[in-house]
């Protein structure tokens, strides 16, 4: 055991039914550093995070905290021992205040358990002070964006003074300039003596801020290195084995004879206004833009999900009118929205049952689900999209994200869409799975479907997208062709400065 | 300095107003109901009509606190009428009416029983792992049931002081004092206290309260026996009022103390709620049915009434959410 090492995981395996999350792995974190868990999903990683923050326990193996053996029953114990974490999910009650929110079950109180308000809000302000995090504390989380939220989350941890901070995938909610925000933060917390881990599938973000990258594979260990001695490429090669150039798919011929899909001067209240453009034939037309400048209305307008207050959508030359989201998906217009669990998938449905959900009346005898008609239709969206699963059969809560979101886009499918608009394709997906959804994205493309693509991930945009529409305050501050794409040429547009 | 202060006093205010619109909503149309029930009635406000309101508020009051601890869970109680009614029967039966303290042993006994209901409601909901729709549903009838079945019809006699006491006739103000007290109590638990906001954390988002390392069982076992504990407490106070057992007393309180917690601004979905909006709903439910009697409405159609109050209730409040 080595003494820098504040924590230590040896051969750690966890199964989860037949399914093996963790094959006898080693883990090791020295004090002070920011340890960034890597690769594909699936990999293990969130597995390994939450069996150090005691929320999963392990089937075999020993941890060491400090060099003393420990087993944590559950978060608390191990918040106890000075290790917390900050969940994907979502671990705030939104109906309650930031500050009782941050203090949940630490109330400082007096001897009737009445708890000290002021005695909160001076430990929150001083607390807040000393990481430079503005927050309303009496504010309703609900009310709160996103990135607050996520601010929230972070002093709830801070403020029960962890040793161990675990993070997992902080970034992938967030877009550009708050990611810097986090990485400050973050930074901080070292500053202070903290210890962080964290997840994070944007691999300039692990670049940029750790001191370390440990890679996992298929529930096995690959190796732990020191960020210095990295780049994208090996890293890459680590994670999948295979290099940058291959993820994103060749561009296809664009007709810009043929016009596929154009929005004219297209308003959403005061969300989005005034926005034109159009897609060609064969093109992948891309909408970038800081998170909340109307990228979500945007799509959300033009498949209907919104009434839009003013413009008109065509296909193929022709208006059509829309009101409701029935409407849009009569004229062939599909979203795969953004949240593949909550907005996309009935998790607890079959593949087939899901593939199925949007086209059922397409498969019908008499009033009847013609079941022939549909499972043959399931196993060919299996086949077409390379979806991995025993068989159609299974309910899609047991498939991995980037195969949910190959159900999601099969759903849609199903109606035929001429016009296909994604809202964040890819987020929390692995990138080889990325790479195959980039595949198939552009194929559709080239059989004359339109696609739109609405990302915060700005290589996903540079890399898939013909031409990018960066959105300002609810209007378009940019169009950028492919060869004036890069991240500086985007973020100077998104900040409003094109 | 002062401009500052000034600034975070105006803050304050925006603030409670954001967090409470619904209640002032209420207390609006309260004043309206009140004004409304003045003109139909002169009598309606004066000291002795008050008295009476806030004495046959009581019940119904301390009952709907129960049902908005449990809304605050995220879990609902459709066995509190039932538990009231089993707690009068038990309270009426055991009673001796003659001795001068023949009162307390029904009274501690009575008060067990009810919490005894409630902690089975808690027990079956945490370690059955069962929706608490279903269960208080099964033990509304249970409860019910063995109610009738010690009191086929009604009938009995309840302790004379005693009751005298407690509807503030010896001289001492006891409903009054009682309503404060009861305000202030609840507030505290609800609004103040961690375990107040241990329940609004379950109702929240449990996974978040788990990982806070809140015991969400403890937690609901907790307020299911305080919520038998509250309901017993309405059960005696209408006992008191109505000076006999009967088996059914209580059945219109479960209907009733959703319609007070939700009018009072307590959300179905968990997390929101306080006193200060259940203690309106109380008055506002009462004020329509002494309106109803007073314009000589049959009590059959006021039970249509009351279904039709709760309705409008939850779609202000569903529209409310969105």
């Amino acid at each position: 055991m080595d003494a820098e090492n504040i924590l230590e995981l040896q051969k750690i395996s966890k199964h989860f039914g037949g399914v093996t999350a963790l094959d006898e792995v080693d883990f090791s974190c020295r004090r002070n550093e920011i340890h960034c868990i890597a690769g594909e999903n699936g990999a293990g990683k969130s597995t390994l995070l939450k069996i150090i923050s005691g929320l999963l326990e392990t089937d075999h193996g020993h941890m060491f905290l400090n060099g003393e053996t420990m087993r944590f029953k559950s978060p608390h114990v191990a918040q106890k021992h000075g290790i917390a974490m900050v969940y994907q999910e979502l671990t705030l009650i939104p109906e309650l205040t930031v500050e009782e929110n941050i203090f949940l079950n630490i109330e400082p109180k007096n001897k009737l358990s009445i708890i000290d308000r002021k005695q909160v809000s001076n430990n929150l302000a001083q607390l807040m002070e000393e990481y430079n995090i503005i927050l309303a504390p009496r504010a309703v989380v609900k009310n709160l964006s996103i990135a607050e939220q996520q601010m929230t989350e972070i002093l709830k941890i801070l403020v029960r003074n962890p040793e161990i901070i675990i993070l997992d995938e902080p970034t992938s909610a967030l877009a550009q300039g708050e990611v810097e925000k986090l990485f400050k933060i973050m930074r901080t917390m070292k500053a202070r003596g903290k210890t962080l881990l964290f997840i994070s599938h944007r691999l300039d973000e692990i670049l940029d801020i750790t001191d370390r990258v440990t890679v996992l594979k298929d529930s096995r260990l690959v190796g732990t290195y020191e960020t210095s001695d990295l780049d994208h490429n090996k890293l890459i090669r680590a994670m999948v084995g295979r290099s940058l150039t291959s993820i994103f798919p060749k561009l296809n011929e664009i007709d810009t004879e043929q016009t596929v899909f154009s929005v004219e001067s297209f308003s959403v209240g005061n969300k989005i206004r005034n926005v034109s453009f159009s897609v060609y034939h064969g093109e992948i037309v891309g909408i970038a833009g800081l998170q909340g400048h109307g990228q979500t209305e945007l799509l959300n307008g033009i498949a209907a999900l919104m009434p839009h207050t003013k413009g008109t959508v065509s296909i193929h030359g022709t208006p059509v009118v829309m009101h409701k989201p029935w409407d849009a998906i009569r004229q062939g217009i599909a979203l795969v929205p953004v949240d593949r669990k909550t907005e996309g998938l009935l998790l607890d449905l079959s593949v087939k049952d899901n593939l199925a959900l949007a086209s059922l009346d397409k498969r019908k005898r008499r009033k009847f689900i013609d079941r022939k008609a549909e499972k043959a239709f399931a196993q060919e969206m299996v086949k077409r999209l390379t979806i991995k699963c025993a068989n159609e059969q299974i309910a899609v809560k047991n498939l991995s994200g980037g195969n949910q979101q190959k159900v999601v886009l099969g759903k849609e499918l199903g109606i035929e869409p001429k016009v296909l608009l994604f809202n964040e394709p890819t987020r929390g997906i692995d990138i080889e799975a990325k790479s195959e959804f980039y595949s198939i994205m552009r194929k559709l493309a080239s059989q004359g479907v339109g696609i739109v693509v609405v990302s915060s991930d700005l290589m996903e945009v540079i890399g898939i997208c013909d031409r990018v529409i960066v959105l300002y305050e609810g209007k378009v501050s940019g169009i950028l062709a492919k060869e004036e794409m890069s991240e500086e040429s985007i973020m100077r547009c998104a900040v409003g400065l094109g | 300095m002062s401009k500052m202060n000034l600034r975070m006093n105006s803050f304050k205010i925006k603030e409670v107003m954001q967090r409470n619109t619904h209640v002032v909503y209420m207390y609006l149309f309260l004043l309206i109901m009140v004004i409304v029930a003045g003109i139909l009635d002169p009598d309606f406000l004066s000291m002795r009509n008050i008295n009476n309101l806030i004495l046959s508020s009581q019940p119904i009051f301390i009952v709907s606190c129960a049902q908005m601890i449990i809304l605050l869970m995220g879990d609902i109680d459709l066995s509190l009428g039932s538990i009231i009614g089993l707690v009068n029967v038990v309270f009426v039966m055991l009673m001796q009416p003659e001795q001068p303290y023949g009162f307390v042993v029904p009274l501690v006994v009575a008060i067990a029983v009810g919490v005894l209901c409630g902690l089975m409601n808690g027990f079956l909901i945490t370690k059955m792992h069962l929706p608490s729709v279903i269960v208080t549903i099964a033990t509304s009838n249970i409860f019910g049931g063995l109610a009738l079945f010690a009191c086929p019809v009604p009938g009995g006699k309840v302790h004379n002081i005693f009751s005298r006491f407690i509807m503030g006739r010896q001289g001492f103000p006891f409903p009054i004092v009682l309503m404060i007290g009861m305000f202030v109590a609840i507030y505290l638990v609800a609004s103040r206290s961690t375990f107040g906001m241990k329940v609004r954390a379950v109702g929240g988002n449990s996974f978040a309260a788990y990982t806070t390392g809140i015991s969400i069982e403890r937690i609901k076992l907790t307020a299911y026996g305080l919520a038998g504990f509250l309901a017993s407490l309405s059960s005696i106070f209408l006992t008191s009022q109505m000076r006999c057992a009967d088996a059914t007393v209580g059945n219109s309180f479960t209907v009733n103390s959703l319609t007070v917690a939700v009018v009072g601004g307590t959300a179905l979905s968990g997390s929101v709620g306080g006193v200060s909006g259940v203690i309106g709903g109380s008055f506002i439910i009462m004020i329509i049915n002494n309106i109803l009697n007073l314009i000589n409405v049959s009590s059959f159609y006021q039970y249509v009434i009351q279904g039709l109050v709760l309705i409008f209730a939850l779609a202000i409040s569903s529209k409310r959410k969105k």
